[in-house]
């Protein structure tokens, strides 16, 4: 049989700006054990700091 | 008492016993299994030769005949063919060059020093480990009732499928997917985390996930297998819906090999669930040394090759010989490859390292262009103040050969300038390092071919 599925395929996106992520602008950032995925360091430091001041 | 006694005849077993040799020692060899273990039998040999064999058909659909794809069978055909010949070729007859007494069966550890096998007890001065691993087998609801592939039966299958679903994102899975889909099966992959290989740089996991999509294979990230059912197929209900297919390959790891009653034996297990092992490679027991995949760590058939070396050597000499970890290039067999050497970002943040890193794209290189292939892209991380390289990690044509370069960089402790200074021959994709390195100096793609 051929595949057969209704699966959705999730597209992924700066967890901060929601802009959808490429290999052109992925950044990755463990923080806390847990990867999180930005499109730049700047994304990355915004949802760090929202992150430790106890918000999201 | 028998001077060395080695489990395993695999990779690592089989390293310990030629550096045992070469230093005037005939060892005890137990192992069962076909000889070899997996990477000649079920692992790098067999699934390289199929990936080459849907490689060449691949230029041909894309020059010809787009309809043109491998006869199923014979492609395994093929496949087992070559395991045949290179399990005879480098390690049958290897063996019989070499002075060993070999048992066949399994052993376990009755004591510190000696171990039971097929009724027999063997005493052991010195004892080396090398039992490797096996597929891990995850805890999903119906998936034992439906039944599964693992590696094994995926590359000796019992049956042609049409369809088939990958449980797993990491290097077995991105092979396996290409494979596969090579063969003109339907292929859908499902990864609990974000992106395929995690724990790879994230430009390479997203690069590779746009390969497999555009060659038809279904992604699906973020996802979590709930159960695996019988439908007219095998329906893998996820938490984002189901997908049903003929066949289910599990690419969920593997565990080491560990069923040897070690406690008997005083040697303890690390957090992987391997054996634990000092920078020497010796256990918890100082008798019993270990090597390869039973560690627990990365399994790599290079790497189980050195380690069974530097135990036999530090069993048998006390050589105190270490293994230069940062420097164990890995690579995955996809078309384009991929391929690693060093440390990712995170690891650079973790380790509280100051470096700075260059992203060099495909398109730069000449050679790529030549090829007709500009996908792919190379990542060069460096020690700031010392601009030494320490971490390169690549998807592209020729990765997995490119690596070897950036893997003796990095155990050089070279300077991106050692490598801008090493001129690199014209047109290759081996350029791509020079220009990662170069990157940290100039607009690489403001340069014409061959500039330093």
């Amino acid at each position: 049989m051929r595949l057969r599925g209704g699966a959705t395929r999730p597209v992924l996106r700066c967890e901060n700006c929601g802009m959808p992520l490429t290999p052109d602008n992925v950044y990755v950032r463990e923080i806390m054990g847990i990867k999180h995925y930005f499109c730049c360091e700047h994304c990355a430091n915004a949802f760090e700091e929202r992150l430790r001041r106890g918000g999201r | 008492m028998e001077d060395l006694v080695i489990i395993g005849y695999g990779a690592a077993g089989f390293a310990a016993l030629i550096r045992a040799n070469e230093l005037g020692v005939k060892p005890v060899i137990i192992g069962h299994g076909p000889i070899g273990g997996t990477c000649v039998n079920v692992g790098c040999v067999p699934s390289k030769r199929v990936l080459r064999i849907g490689e060449l058909h691949k230029y041909v659909r894309d020059l010809v005949d787009k309809n043109h794809y491998p006869n199923y069978e014979e492609a395994f055909s093929n496949e087992r063919r070559l395991v045949t010949e290179l399990r005879k070729l480098k390690y049958e007859d290897v063996l019989s060059a070499y002075d060993a007494k070999v048992i066949e069966g399994r052993a376990y550890f009755i004591s510190l020093n000696r171990v039971k096998v097929n009724g027999m007890i063997i005493e052991g001065r010195r004892i080396i480990i090398a039992t490797g691993s096996s597929p891990n087998i995850p805890d999903i609801k119906g998936l034992r009732e439906v039944g599964y592939w693992t590696n094994v039966e995926a590359l000796n299958p019992d049956r042609k499928i049409e369809s088939l679903v990958i449980i797993g994102g990491r290097a077995l899975a991105l092979e396996f997917a290409q494979m596969y889909r090579r063969l003109g099966v339907d292929v859908a992959v499902i990864q609990r985390s974000p992106v395929l290989i995690p724990n790879w740089e994230p430009e390479l996991s997203l690069e590779i996930q746009r390969v497999l999509e555009d060659e038809g294979v279904l992604v699906m990230t973020n996802t979590r297998v709930k159960e695996v059912r019988r439908g007219l197929g095998k329906v893998v209900v996820t938490d984002r819906g189901e997908v049903e297919a003929d066949e289910v390959l599990l690419a969920t790891g593997r565990r080491p090999n560990v069923d040897l009653n070690l406690e008997a034996a005083g040697v303890k297990l690390n957090d992987k669930g391997g054996i634990a092992v000092d920078d020497e490679l010796r256990t918890s027991n100082p008798n019993i040394f270990a090597a390869g995949d039973v560690l627990g760590g990365p399994m790599l058939e290079a790497l189980a090759g050195k380690q069974g070396a530097v135990a036999a050597e530090n069993a048998i000499l006390n050589a105190h010989r270490r293994i230069d970890i940062l420097s164990v290039p890995q690579a995955i067999f996809t078309q384009p490859s991929l391929a690693r050497v060093g440390l990712t970002l995170i690891e650079t943040r973790n380790k509280g390292i100051d470096v700075d890193y260059r992203v060099v794209k495909a398109t730069n290189v000449a050679k790529a262009h030549i090829l007709g292939d500009t996908r792919g892209l190379a990542k060069m991380i460096i020690e700031k103040p010392s601009k030494r390289v320490i971490g390169f990690h690549m998807i592209g044509e020729y990765a997995a050969e490119i690596i070897n370069e950036a893997a003796l960089a990095v155990r050089l402790r070279a300077t991106i300038d050692d490598i801008i200074d090493t001129v690199h021959v014209f047109p290759t994709m081996a350029e791509i390092i020079k220009l990662a390195a170069q990157s940290f100096y100039r607009d690489v793609s403001k340069m014409s071919c061959c500039v330093d």
